[in-house]
């Protein structure tokens, strides 16, 4: 055992940096710094499509001028959560909140179905928005959106937000949703943009925040100490749950009361 | 002059010079590319410069770096996993550092969540408390994925 051990340890031995690509590195770092220095506010949001709420509701007129699907739809199934464990580190305690999931599925196959076949239109309707959509790419995977007021999670998996990128980064989220088996978009989600996730949460911190993400079978804790998952009763303990926020600061998992 | 005070550009060339190489190995255990651990690099060393974290002293620095490398990497990961692109040109797929080495092969191919706990007792030399301590997660979860880890590496080399 001890010898493998010793492997282990004296395997990172052989990775060196080069002179020059530390030079890069180096001025790499300065382009960086120096552009934080001088560029105001970008309008760019981060890659991981996250949803952040502070209400119940999100999408607006924006659907193409239909009214927002309801939560009291044939598919809707109540799931409630047993309390975890307590937390560790920075407090995060979790609370019993029912989960209710609502819409029609819409899955990544017709989804990117969809993306191919209206691309056109949905590039004008970004360029119209006052997105740069040059060199655009749309993910075809996207998220859940929940909906939370501290209580009830309500989450659609009708809707999925898409990631939109150009030439330099994410440009913009659209949301798509499944209503009596048809498909619609909204150009883009209604929530403000945001230079960065990091700097959003330490601006607010103090403030009631539901910071989600949400994948396809992955548990999140919000900043409020709210445990969710998508995926149906939380039968997972404490300690394999990844607190997502603590992802946007690089110390340690932080508590943002 | 204490690192808690990174005040002049001699200063933050000091740390750099210090630390490049040990945040550079920690990147590419993650992200297996050069190119992709120069980038992470780059990134955990500009957020020195942006967020002016305190230093207390090296060894305050030297948590700090390792734990920020991590988070950021991971998070790349996983932003780079859940987002697939309808691309609009083919794109050769980066080709995996060929490190010539079994064992450092076998690390990089850790899922992240070990690779973290493997380099701080490994490399750093933190105990599973001080680990714990770190990543938020209870003693025995560090100690089941350090023993995890270790069987996984074994399996890899026995492969």
């Amino acid at each position: 055992m001890k010898d493998f051990e010793n492997e282990i340890r004296g395997a990172v031995d052989s990775v060196t940096l080069s002179d020059e690509a530390s030079a890069r590195i180096m001025s790499g770092i300065r382009k960086k710094t120096e552009k934080k220095r001088q560029a105001p506010l970008r309008i760019i949001i981060p890659a991981a499509a996250v949803l952040l709420a502070v209400s119940a509701v999100f999408v607006g007129s924006a659907l193409r001028g239909r009214d927002l699907p309801g939560t009291d739809t044939a598919n809707t199934t109540a799931v409630s959560t047993d309390d975890g464990g307590s937390g560790q580190g920075s407090s995060v305690i979790l609370k019993k909140v029912a989960v209710t999931k609502t819409g029609e599925k819409l899955d990544n196959a017709e989804l990117s179905a969809y993306i191919e076949a209206n691309l056109p239109s949905i590039r004008s309707a970004l360029a119209a928005s006052g997105v740069n959509v040059d060199g655009m790419r749309i993910a075809d995977h996207g998220y859940c959106h929940v909906s939370c007021n501290g209580e009830t999670a309500v989450i659609n998996e009708g809707w999925r937000d898409c990631v939109i990128q150009n030439d330099k980064g994410v440009a913009a989220i659209i949301t798509f949703v499944k209503e009596n088996g048809v498909i619609y978009y909204s150009p883009a989600f209604g929530a403000a943009w945001f230079a960065d996730y990091t700097e959003f949460l330490r601006d607010h911190a103090g403030e009631k925040l539901l910071y989600m993400y949400v994948g396809e079978a992955e548990a999140v804790i919000a900043p409020d100490g709210t445990y969710f998952s998508a995926s149906g009763p939380l039968d997972r303990s404490f300690e394999n749950v990844q607190p997502v926020y603590a992802t946007f600061y690089d110390e340690a998992a932080v508590y943002v009361p | 002059m204490p690192e808690s005070t990174l005040r002049t550009d001699e200063d933050f060339g000091k740390f750099y010079e210090r630390h490049r190489e040990y945040v550079y190995r920690l990147c590419l255990t993650y992200m297996k590319t050069r190119a992709d651990a120069e980038d992470c690099t780059e990134d955990v060393f500009v957020r020195v410069l942006t967020r002016k974290p305190a230093f207390s002293d090296d060894i305050h620095a030297r948590k700090w770096l390792t734990v920020t490398a991590c988070n950021h990497c991971k998070n790349k990961l996983k932003r780079r996993k859940l987002i697939e692109t309808v691309p609009l040109y083919d794109v050769p797929e980066p080709v995996e550092e060929d490190t010539g080495n079994d064992v450092l092969s076998a690390v990089m191919s850790l899922p992240p969540r070990y690779k973290d706990v493997i380099w701080m007792y490994y490399y750093e030399g933190y105990s599973t408390d001080e680990i714990a301590s770190l990543l938020h997660r209870p003693a025995s979860t560090v100690r089941n994925r350090l023993k995890d880890a270790r069987e996984m590496l074994r399996k890899h080399l026995e492969d």
